[in-house]
């Protein structure tokens, strides 16, 4: 239940030779979590695999240049095997792909002039529509004009204002804005002597001039037909290229597969970093491993190290808890509850990891806030239906709605009809005072766990004041149960006992004194901060036992929902009450699943790990063969 | 950029790039080991930079300027800035307008004086290059000052008070610096008095930023062997100006 109380810190002393085919076999097994600390510096001051690092680096940037043009290549075979990428290699793969760049850059190059082009073209045709709806003489816009600057062509929509703003300035006139979207097409008119200011101002607004054909005067059939013959041309030139492509791209297709799969099996050496280092031909790395898998290490080692090595392994030192990587806990069911439990945080080594309790209220407390046999199955049957889409998270649906299942069970509630099962325990509404008594017993055992969590936690990691006397910790719990034992006794109609009294005196007294003492200022700021904090122990403490009555609440208003929908499907002819029912049953599922869901991750998160989860750890990443999408 | 303008060595580019967080950061990999500039303006497009990114690219291959480039992308910064800051709350928007509206004054007066009469550009292309949204120097007094034949001319047309009691110097680079004292001064205040938690919060980086600067100046000196006048003229030229008067 401890997080990460199996991880080791391991030392792996070997030939420098040796350390690309080491970090390859502990890249397979997906065990060992480097660490960067340079802690044997003195002995090893050199990082190795600066340079080889460069060249990857290198290589892939063209790899993926390539990979840019010619679209995702196809994975390789799986049961190729994995080689160790030498430096010889590696200089001829960087220097193979380099030369590949050069080749296909061109082509790169030409494809977006093509497509600048086409912009070109079709910005050209869309203005000629433009024009067309204008009651002017077209063939005048060509050529040079005695005193008149004419210019047309297309801007980015942001400039617009800002030209036009300009423009005016400069006495000169935007006439005719047309277009959508990012590109506006413009007809621009200006005196001939200002032509180098607008000049100078047009291309500061990014103006990309639109050439008219010659053709332009000539009937439109001729128009279309020059228009067309540009763009023939261009997809002519267009196919051209993606042919030269393909063509490369059939004759090097195996290098560059090659090319890649090398790359990623030197990745692992590559995102050791500091972890591993060297001195001449002597290296080490170092990183942590779960104690479980120690052995497998040693006999992979064995077995493909060609030299000589040393495998050392130690427990954690107390100074290095905090720098502990603790690896997720779930498997199988407990997968989605962990990674629900990491949307809040990472457990501390050696803290609680509170998976398996998190599964087991968060899926008895859906069930009891939605207790429904009906309502149940059909979440469960939902999860199995999608368990494609849902992946892990489909247990979460079987379990939760076989929970609500059993408490529908309980409740004798199926599709919110309460006469077809007798209840096993009780109706929700036959009693509710009981219900929410119920409710409060679980708030307060609930509560009273997360405490003691709490507290272990602390005495583990060595907060022993913590443990006495911080948030959550045995002073207040005492305090909150003494004054949880009084009010019970007086809601039974009795006095608040002696030793409920004493007890929560006495707390009441530690904590002041604890709180003044930690507190900083001047006399009247420490009062204040003292009262308040102190305030703010007992009343979190009761707010948050408060806090779990919802737990009955939303029990009694499922069964209000149902009624809710038999009242007005019965007020409805035979077809309208059956579509009522059933889409009234839909609502309550997806509403009210919803919601309890979210109040359910609210009290584990809030009323749960605030008060006894760190959440604060590292997670395990261990070192994997391939690319690490955040290089 | 400026790494592949210069054709700097991809080490030396790599060198000069600060690590951002991984959400922040751009892939520099990818942005160094382009061929060219055009190149890299495309990369860029595939980022949250496409709006500055596509204009860039397009003046740029119509006119390989290196400063029209930084223009242009000081410009698309600061409007995205100014946007952003329009939305704000009101406790916040007129404080940091105020404030971000101060650092495009001492940007547009300075650039624009120097692309109209160091560059020579043509008044309404500086117009249009310079930036919208400043405080003192609004749209149309940029306009009276760049519609001067001269520099003298020019400086007689800034508003008055732009920096307090100080007579506006003569050169650009000690109006630079004197506008850039202004700025630090008015932030310090800010930095203390304004109600603005975020502006407050500018007015820190931009005191920093200041801050930095002066350090990085000071380091660069003392590596290059530089004497001490040198470096004190460089760190505060107006008064090193103001004492050769």
């Amino acid at each position: 239940m401890r997080a990460g109380q199996d991880m080791r810190h391991i030392t792996l002393k070997l030939m420098r030779e040796d350390l690309p085919r080491a970090s390859l076999v502990l890249a397979e097994l997906e065990a060992f979590a480097p660490d960067e600390r340079p802690l044997l510096e003195s002995e090893l001051p050199e990082i190795p695999g600066a340079t080889f690092r460069e060249r990857i680096r290198r290589a892939w940037a063209h790899l993926d240049r390539l990979t840019g043009l010619f679209g995702e290549l196809p994975r390789q075979d799986p049961e190729t095997p994995v080689l160790v990428l030498r430096r010889e290699q590696l200089v001829e793969i960087d220097q193979w792909l380099a030369d590949a760049w050069k080749q296909c850059a061109p082509c790169e190059e030409a494809l977006h002039r093509i497509d600048d082009e086409f912009r070109e073209l079709l910005e050209l045709e869309r203005s000629l529509e433009d024009f067309a709806g204008l009651d002017i003489d077209l063939s005048r816009l060509q050529g040079e004009h005695a005193h008149l600057d004419l210019r047309i062509g297309a801007i980015p929509a942001d400039n617009l204002t800002r030209l036009s703003d300009i423009l005016a300035l400069s006495h000169h006139l935007i006439l005719n804005v047309a277009g959508e979207g990012d590109t506006l097409r413009i007809l621009v008119a200006g005196q001939h002597e200002d032509a180098a200011i607008l000049d100078s101002v047009l291309h500061a607004a990014a103006f990309q001039p639109l050439t008219i054909p010659a053709s332009f005067d000539d009937d439109p059939e001729t128009l279309r037909a020059d228009l067309k013959t540009r763009r023939s041309r261009l997809e002519q030139e267009r196919g051209d290229l993606h042919g030269r492509l393909s063509n490369w791209l059939d004759t090097n297709r195996r290098q560059l597969l090659r090319a890649r799969q090398m790359l990623e099996a030197a990745e692992p050496y590559v995102n050791l970093r500091g972890a591993a280092r060297s001195r001449g031909p002597l290296a080490a790395l170092q990183g942590w491993v779960s104690a479980g898998r120690l052995e497998e290490i040693q006999t992979r080692l064995d077995q493909n190290l060609q030299l000589p090595f040393v495998l050392e392994s130690r427990p954690p030192r107390r100074d290095e808890r905090h720098l502990v990587p603790v690896p997720a806990q779930g498997q199988g069911l407990l997968r989605p509850f962990s990674v629900l439990v990491q949307q809040y945080g990472v457990p501390r080594f050696g803290e609680f990891d509170p998976t398996i309790l998190f599964a087991v209220t968060f899926v008895g407390m859906f069930g009891m806030m939605f207790g429904d046999v009906g309502h149940g199955a059909v979440i469960l049957l939902t999860g199995l239906v999608l368990r494609r889409l849902l992946k892990s998270f489909t247990y979460v649906f079987v379990l939760a709605g076989a929970s609500s299942m059993l408490f529908g069970w309980m409740y004798g509630s199926v599709f919110g009809v309460e006469h077809w099962l007798h209840p096993l325990w009780i109706a929700p509404m036959s009693d509710p005072l009981y219900m929410l008594t119920v409710a409060l017993i679980w708030g307060v055992a609930f509560l009273t766990l997360g405490s003691v969590i709490a507290i272990t936690n602390r005495l583990l990691g060595g907060d022993q004041i913590g443990a006495l006397f911080g948030h959550g910790g045995i002073v207040s719990l005492v305090l909150y149960l003494a004054l949880l034992g009084g009010l019970v006794s007086l809601a039974r109609g009795d006095p608040f006992p002696l030793l409920a009294t004493v007890l929560v005196g006495l707390t009441l007294v530690m904590l002041t004194v604890y709180q003044w003492r930690s507190s900083e200022g001047s006399i009247g700021e420490r009062l204040f901060t003292t009262l308040i904090e102190t305030f703010e122990i007992v009343n979190g403490y009761l707010a948050s036992s408060l806090s779990f009555l919802r737990v009955a609440a939303f029990s009694l208003n499922h069964v209000a929902l149902s009624l809710a929908v038999f009242t007005l499907a019965n007020s409805m002819g035979t077809i309208g009450h059956w579509i009522t029912i059933v889409l009234g049953n839909l609502f309550i599922i997806v509403l009210e699943g919803t919601i309890v869901t979210i109040q359910t991750l609210r009290l584990e998160y809030y009323e749960g790990f605030s008060r006894y989860f760190y959440g604060d750890g590292t997670p395990f990443r261990p070192l994997r063969v391939g690319r690490i999408p955040t290089r | 950029m400026r790494g592949k303008i210069g054709q700097l060595p991809t080490e030396e580019i790599e060198r000069s790039l600060f690590r951002l967080p991984g959400f922040l950061s751009l892939n520099h990999d990818e942005l160094i080991n382009t061929d060219n500039v055009p190149d890299l303006l495309r990369q860029l497009q595939k980022t949250r930079y496409k709006r500055i990114a596509s204009q860039a690219l397009r003046r740029y291959e119509e006119r390989p300027d290196p400063f029209l480039l930084d223009a242009t992308l000081d410009q698309q910064f600061y409007s995205e800035l100014i946007d952003r800051a329009r939305q704000l709350a009101s406790t916040d928007r007129e404080a940091i307008l105020n404030l971000i509206g101060r650092i495009v004054d001492r940007h547009n007066l300075v650039w624009s004086l120097r692309y109209r009469f160091n560059y020579g550009l043509q008044p309404s292309e500086v117009l249009y290059l310079a930036i919208d949204g400043g405080r003192a120097v609004t749209r149309s007094v940029l306009q009276q000052i760049v519609n001067a034949d001269t520099l003298a001319e020019a400086l007689k047309r800034l508003p008055t008070g732009l920096l307090g009691q100080r007579a506006v110097p003569q050169q650009i680079t000690l109006i630079e610096a004197a506008l850039r004292s202004d700025l630090q001064n008015h932030a310090q205040g800010v930095m203390r008095r304004s109600p603005s938690v975020l502006t407050s919060v500018l007015a820190y980086l931009v005191v920093r930023h200041g801050e930095i600067s002066t350090l990085y100046a000071i380091a660069h000196a003392r590596l290059h062997g530089l004497d001490d006048n040198l470096l004190s003229e460089a760190l505060d030229p107006l008064q090193e100006h103001e004492q050769a008067a």
